[in-house]
């Protein structure tokens, strides 16, 4: 399976305890380069710069030919007040899903939203960290996925709570 | 509404003596990322990396909300 990631995913995976799981549930991903822009700290220049090393992290190609497909989804969620706009780091690792039928990984809700009110994007997959680690529990990557999300909630800041019904 | 839900989330735990506390642009980054949950428009807004502003946020019990399904049900 290939991926493509988005910046800010790639950057709080980089905080997690386990981060190691990714290259068993993956080939390779594909990111763009300004990826490295964002990266500052030392522990996270590490891991990406292991990542390019062993050539699990590609640079993508063909950035160019991604910009029609990053302007018709950015046009689409600048005009559709259901979908928040998307910025650079979140078009681009969803355009490469779209070109290439890589799964993305990212948690910004325009992209979500785009998956689930248009149809041409319907069969795109997006996982967030959260179906990630469900991947990595399902291949015995991890052991308990309850305590892993716990572990995942406090290394990284996020919170999974459950949506509320009705 | 399910950005409302999560926004809430982001209101209520956030360190909001720490987030006062702190200079202007730093102050409305965070704020803007507590409305829409968006850290790369809060990091430009900071004028900080994507990951600057994630160790920011953190600082500021701001948490990144991803309500799930719940498939206990």
């Amino acid at each position: 399976m290939i991926s493509s990631i988005d910046t800010c995913f790639l950057i709080d995976w980089c905080r997690y305890s386990k981060r190691g799981v990714l290259e068993k549930i993956f080939d390779y991903c594909f990111i763009v380069d300004d990826v490295l822009r964002e990266i500052k700290s030392d522990e996270s220049l590490a891991y990406v710069s292991s990542l390019l090393s062993k050539g699990f992290l590609v640079f993508y190609p063909f950035k160019s030919e991604l910009e029609p497909i990053v302007r018709r989804i950015i046009d689409l969620s600048v005009g559709d007040p259901r979908i928040r706009v998307l910025d650079p780091p979140e078009a681009y690792a969803f355009a490469i899903g779209i070109r290439e039928n890589t799964i993305v990984l990212t948690e910004n809700n325009g992209v979500l939203n785009l998956v689930r009110l248009y149809s041409e994007f319907s069969s795109i997959r997006v996982w967030r960290s959260f179906e990630l680690l469900r991947e990595a529990y399902k291949r015995g990557l991890i052991n308990n996925f309850e305590d892993e999300v716990k572990i995942y909630e406090r290394e990284t800041g996020h919170r999974f709570p459950k949506i509320p019904r009705g | 509404m399910l950005e409302e839900f999560e926004r809430d989330i982001r209101r209520r735990e956030a360190d909001w003596s720490y987030i006062n506390s702190l200079p202007s642009k730093l102050r409305y980054a965070l704020i803007l990322y507590i409305e829409i949950g968006d850290e790369y428009k809060a990091s430009r807004l900071a004028g900080l990396s994507i990951e600057e502003f994630e160790d920011l946020r953190i600082k500021a019990r701001v948490p990144k909300v991803v309500a799930v399904e719940d498939e206990s049900k």
